[in-house]
């Protein structure tokens, strides 16, 4: 503690800390496990014997096989104030109160020498008059997948997996794997993976070989594709190089820097790849170039990060891509039908410019608590929209999270046109 | 429509320029001139930061005082971060010293207790009314307080509540006070010691002026303090690092084989001592201490490194750090100005160059990005020869500055992100509104309009629009100004720092609204201009056909 | 060292990640014949030292319970790799299950932060702070007790070792003192065994002499010819009502493999 400066930052943070204290203090209960009080430190408790216990011989880690259940239960309650552009005469409300509620369960299996499984079991159920009960429940495997190593020299991830490929706050440009996006109003869900096999190589502690040999939808060897990825920390700066590779398609090359100047995490990623740059005529989807000639298209992502520790965070990001559109008719049922049948389609991902702000002040208004505000616009059509929420931390394992959603723009344009104006969200998590 | 929005930006922008702007004048000009002084000069040894020390502060006191007219008040700052407990409640604070003077009556209104109190106790302590409250005491309780003193070592002390304050905002509760001599036990200082001092300056504004004057005043001079060996008068002088110890060799005309104590001691202790003076019949140097009768002594006999042919018989050459650590434990009275010693008894000048001045000065900083690096060095320096730093507010402050500028930055990152927002739609309905109008384009290309003038035409049209609406937003801004301002909030939450007298305090600037009606304007330029250009070069007949 | 505990740490991990490093305390071996002379208030601090060592290679479960009069009770399980030539460590939590999964690697001027919830590793490379706090290496020196401190002596210039019963386990109590600049404590009054020097408690005094904090020693084990204090506990005398437990469970000695100090193996053990 003799570096701990005579710092006056430090001390606002402890005023708001005790301040918050003094606001919850009535709530401390104190708990009677923890008691020693009485004679028992009047010596008699230091235990006096001294034996001669053996020094645990295998890794503490795998000592035993293990099976864990863990989870996440979530309970939403959603009240959207809707003013949809194409019902506009119609004179009922479109206002709606829905109730949901989703969990992922997790199981996993530790064995010897690193061995283990581990499954995410998704279950969900929408609380909707108009949804047959049959289909109001959901279940999905998100993952299953089984790790092993070769001597801790190579390690192996089989089976339906999410990969953290990248370090992009929302937008991933280099990520070539993964078809689960973040959502934006759920940043912390846990996505759904796809089938592959993972070799991590591990250079010592400073750089990483990563392969990904991704089987998602293959039918036959030719459809396999295999994503690849050096990693390496030099001096205040942590670069990575990747590359997709897959026959009968163009190969896709990824940059990411990570670094720390002026008080600032900054991290960028770039992608690019040859292909054709698609357009759209009326409803359909077109392609600039012929069919077999292609162009050199790329993706970036900027973000800057400044952070107080437990104070405030403020992040910004930004994402441009060249084969983008730049105008679309949201409203148009058909046109969005048609980008997800060319497999063009990704939410907060279509046109050329967006950013996203995410400011996060923590023990804000008081302890427990956070206040965020989330901002993503599409800078092409203007629309866009903003989550201003509170958290509240009961206690580790429950959380409350309370956010207004406003949706702002033109009526057709990209988050606008769904015809949604204001949702009021409340969710419930419970960990376990 | 698009002028409603515009106007609505402003009126964002406005709101949060002027909110924050109030914070800052609310931190900067009523809370850092108590907290740190517009300007603040400290010492630092050991690289201890935290705990910055003058042995000799008159001397530092005078020099200041000689360097600026501008200086209007000179305090002796003794504070820390401390932990205090109170009935089963601790916090932290910030303990400091007062005086009472008139400044501090004027911040720290009394609420219960008083000065009187205060002053007939050896260890009075002013609290805030909400810190009285979490540590759940009142008038006449005490409270015990921990604390690091300079030296490093934990301290505590048990002090009686004597004034409880009503503060204007959450900073100054964080700040409680006692008398300067028992903060000074507290905190491990002698009295002829002082932590830093802060100035209050008649013109705040020339802080920085008035601190590159001190710094310049301050300027370091060669030290050496005087001692007897016998009955001789000796000069002992700090010699410092390694290479500046062999170059003294050459100079002073050493020869190694010259070392004939025993080693052992001197390597144990690591203190060569260099001097021609050796005589074996004193192994002690003697010299008087600032309290009165009162002497030290250095012991020299073991720890003789080299014996030097050349100058003076009456310097002896002590390495740096020893010199240094004497001043700390021992307080040697008797200094010399070496410089006028040399010349007065004709010695070789040349010499004074391996000698070590009596502090060094780091260099001013421009901001605090630099002052915090300064920070970093200092604490990484860990010599026992004092170090002095003289910084403005806008460096010392950093922290409060700091916060202001965290603060400012999420209140503009704010507004500035819902006012991208709200032009980019502005944009958007823009270029649709032009589309619109292909019609009325086509028929004055018809008449006979230039590209230009078209142009013009509409580039003119939107920045009447782009004015009227942003005066409109500014006149609107100051309607909310005025009736937030109108809200008493009576809160105790982390929202009232932000509050003056209990309300939120707006400072609007006339920068703040050229600035932003300049960003407006050329935002609004920038967006229109393009497709003004390319709806005026359409031809009469195109423009007509759509 | 313990006093860390009780200062306002404004971040969660380096706090937990300067309990781990000054926990584990290991004495070295001694012979088994009990002491029959009064040793020198010297020889008990130098053996007080030696024991606060920390060997080369540590692997070991380290568990803390933390009650704090404001923010109630925490518990902190983790398992804690370290090697010592090369100052790398890894550390990874498995209690409480808000932390369980992440973890801390750190290489040279790289530290790594492991998120087990995103999968993400955050490289931070800010020179000296650990995870933006004031935390840094230099707080994890370990106190030199017998450079620091000199005993009380008597007139006859002999040291003075009191013999007592602390409960019933037969002790020397000796009470020392510092005058040397950043010794946080200028006093202390330490007991230990009297059969083999092992500190069973000290009590950490401020410059007035007040008592600050009380630091029991509840049980050592042996392990390979070296005695452990397996389990501590801290009580905050000047504040009272707080009190931190360490139990140190599992624990090795053998050389760590450098496999250990990776990214993949953070991420296998993790999730």
């Amino acid at each position: 503690m003799q570096s701990l400066k005579k710092s006056l930052i430090l001390s606002f943070l402890i005023t708001f800390l005790s301040l918050s204290s003094v606001l919850l203090s009535e709530d401390i209960i104190s708990e009677p496990f923890f008691d020693f009080k009485g004679s028992l430190f009047e010596n008699e408790t230091i235990d006096m014997t001294i034996e001669t216990i053996q020094p645990s011989t295998t890794s503490l880690i795998e000592k035993r096989n293990s099976v864990n259940f863990t989870g996440i239960i979530n309970m939403y309650g959603l009240y959207e104030v809707n003013r949809n552009s194409n019902l506009f005469e119609s004179t009922v409300s479109n206002n709606r109160l829905q109730f949901y509620s989703d969990a992922d369960f997790f199981l996993d299996f530790r064995f010897q020498k690193g061995v283990k499984g581990f499954m995410d079991i998704y279950l969900g159920q929408i609380n909707d008059p108009n949804v047959p009960s049959a289909q109001s429940l959901i279940i999905n495997i998100k993952e299953y997948f089984v790790d092993f190593n070769l001597d801790y020299t190579s390690y192996f991830r089989v089976g339906k997996q999410y990969l953290k490929w990248g370090q992009g706050h929302f937008w991933n440009p280099i990520d070539f794997v993964n078809v689960d996006k973040k959502d934006f109003l759920n940043l912390n869900q846990a996505l759904e993976g796809v089938y592959g096999l993972k070799v991590h190589i591990p250079n010592g502690t400073r750089s990483n070989l990563y392969f990904f040999l991704n089987s998602q939808q293959s039918d036959e060897p030719s459809d396999l594709s295999l994503v690849s990825k050096y990693e390496i920390a030099l001096k205040n700066i942590e670069l990575g190089i990747s590359t997709l590779i897959k026959r009968n398609q163009s190969s896709r090359f990824g940059l990411e820097a990570s670094t720390y100047l002026f008080g600032f995490d900054i991290l960028s990623e770039l992608s690019i790849f040859n292909g054709k740059e698609p357009f759209m005529n009326g409803s359909d989807v077109q392609y600039k170039s012929e069919s077999r000639q292609y162009q050199w298209m790329g993706q970036l992502s900027k973000s800057i990060n400044w952070e107080r520790p437990n104070r405030v965070r403020v992040t910004y990001e930004h994402y441009y891509q060249t084969n983008g559109f730049e105008t679309l008719n949201w409203t148009d049922t058909s046109l969005i039908d048609s980008l997800v049948e060319e497999n063009i389609y990704i939410p907060n991902q279509l046109s050329k410019h967006y950013h996203s702000a995410f400011i996060t002040i923590s023990e804000f208004p008081y302890h427990s608590s956070n206040t965020f505000v989330n901002i993503l616009q599409n800078f092409n059509d203007g629309s866009g929209l903003m989550n201003l929420g509170w958290t509240y931390t009961l206690i580790n394992e429950l959380t409350f999270n309370n956010s207004l959603i406003f949706y702002f723009g033109d009526s057709n344009s990209e988050y606008k046109g769904t015809g949604k104006s204001i949702d009021l969200r409340s969710q419930i998590s419970l960990k376990f | 429509m698009i002028g409603a929005s515009i106007s609505f930006g402003i009126m964002i922008m406005m709101l949060a320029n002027a909110f924050s702007n109030g914070i800052s004048d609310n931190i900067l000009n009523k809370m850092v001139i108590y907290m740190t002084g517009h300007v603040k000069v400290q010492g630092i040894e050991n690289g201890r930061i935290i705990s910055p020390i003058f042995r000799d502060k008159e001397k530092i006191k005078s020099l200041i005082l000689k360097s600026d007219p501008n200086i209007q008040t000179i305090y002796e700052d003794i504070g820390s971060l401390v932990r205090v407990v109170g009935n089963g409640k601790g916090d932290y604070a910030w303990v400091s010293n007062t005086n009472l003077d008139e400044d501090f009556k004027q911040l720290y209104k009394p609420l219960e207790g008083s000065y009187e109190l205060f002053e007939s106790i050896d260890n009075p302590i002013i609290l805030s009314e909400q810190k009285a409250k979490n540590l759940n005491i009142s008038i006449g309780d005490s409270v015990n307080i921990r604390a690091t003193n300079v030296n490093g070592q934990t301290n505590t002390g048990t002090f009686i509540l004597s004034i409880i304050t009503k503060n204007k905002n959450m900073f100054m509760d964080y700040a409680i006070f006692s008398k300067t001599a028992t903060l000074k036990t507290l905190l491990g200082y002698k009295l002829q010691e002082s932590g830093s001092f802060k100035l209050l300056l008649k013109n705040p504004k020339t802080a920085k002026t008035t601190a590159d004057s001190i710094h310049q005043h301050l300027s370091p001079q060669k030290i050496g303090i005087q001692a007897k060996l016998g009955n001789k008068t000796i000069i002992v002088v700090p010699i410092g690092t390694i290479p500046s110890q062999n170059n003294i060799s050459t100079r002073l005309g050493i020869k190694l084989s010259d070392v004939t104590t025993t080693k052992k001691r001197a390597t144990v202790l690591n203190v060569p001592i260099i001097s021609n003076t050796l005589d074996a019949s004193h192994s002690k140097l003697t010299f008087s201490q600032r309290e009165p009768n009162k002497y030290g002594t250095i012991p020299i006999k073991d720890s003789v490194k080299g014996i030097y042919s050349k100058t003076s018989k009456n310097i002896i050459f002590l390495p740096s750090e020893r010199f240094f650590k004497l001043f700390q434990t021992t307080y040697p009275n008797k200094k010399i100005n070496l410089q006028k010693y040399f010349t007065e008894n004709n010695f070789d000048i040349s010499i004074l160059d391996v000698i070590d001045t009596e502090w060094t000065l780091t260099k001013r900083t421009k901001d605090t990005i630099s002052f915090n690096k300064k920070l970093k060095t200092l604490m990484k320096n860990k010599k026992a020869q004092p170090t002095i730093d003289v910084s403005s507010m806008y460096e010392t402050a950093k922290e409060v500055i700091q916060f202001e500028q965290m603060f400012n930055l999420v209140v503009l990152s704010v507004s500035i992100i819902l006012f991208f927002i709200i032009m980019i739609g502005v944009l958007n309905s823009l270029r649709m509104t032009i589309k619109e109008r292909y019609r009325e384009i086509g028929t004055l290309r018809a008449i006979g309009l230039k590209k230009s003038q078209l142009q013009w035409i509409f580039l003119l049209e939107m920045l009447i629009l782009v004015s009227i609406s942003s005066v409109i937003g500014i006149l609107i801004s100051f309607g909310i100004m005025k009736g937030i301002s109108l809200f008493e909030f009576n809160t105790d939450n982390a929202l009232s720092m932000i509050l003056v007298d209990n309300g939120i305090y707006f400072l609007p600037t006339l920068s703040h609204i050229i600035k932003n009606l300049l960003l407006v304007l050329g935002f609004t330029l920038i967006t229109v201009y393009f497709p003004c250009r390319n709806a005026a070069k359409l031809s009469p007949s195109e423009a007509l056909r759509r | 060292m313990n006093d860390k505990t009780n200062y306002p740490v404004s971040n969660n991990r380096p706090l937990t990640i300067t309990i781990f490093l000054t926990t584990i305390l290991i004495a070295s071996s001694l012979s088994a014949t009990s002491l029959k002379l009064k040793p020198s208030i010297n020889k008990i601090l130098k053996k007080i030292d030696k024991q606060q060592t920390i060997e080369k290679d540590v692997t070991a479960k380290v568990t803390i319970l933390q009650q704090d009069i404001e923010q109630g009770i925490k518990q902190m399980e983790s398992i804690y790799f370290a090697k010592g030539s090369t100052d790398q460590f890894l550390i990874v939590m498995t209690a409480p299950e808000s932390e369980k999964g992440n973890g801390y690697l750190k290489a040279d001027d790289h530290f790594w932060m492991y998120r087990r919830n995103t999968r993400t590793f955050q490289h931070i490379s800010r020179d000296e702070s650990i995870a933006g706090s004031d935390a840094n290496t230099s707080d994890f020196e370990t106190p030199k007790y017998e450079l620091q401190y000199k005993g009380k002596k008597d007139s006859d210039n002999e040291d003075i070792i009191q013999t007592v019963n602390l409960g019933k386990i037969p002790a020397y109590k000796i009470d020392v003192s510092s005058d040397l600049p950043n010794v946080a404590y200028p006093n202390l009054t330490i007991w230990v065994r009297q059969d083999n020097l092992l500190p069973l408690k000290i009590q950490n005094k401020s410059y007035s002499n007040s008592l600050i904090s009380t630091q029991y020693f509840l049980k050592y084990s042996k392990i390979n010819d070296k005695f452990i204090a397996i389990k501590q506990m801290v009580i905050d005398n000047f504040e009272k009502g707080n009190k931190t437990v360490w139990e140190i469970t599992d624990i090795t000695f053998s050389p760590i493999d450098n496999h250990i100090f990776t990214k993949a193996y953070l991420e296998n053990l993790s999730n």
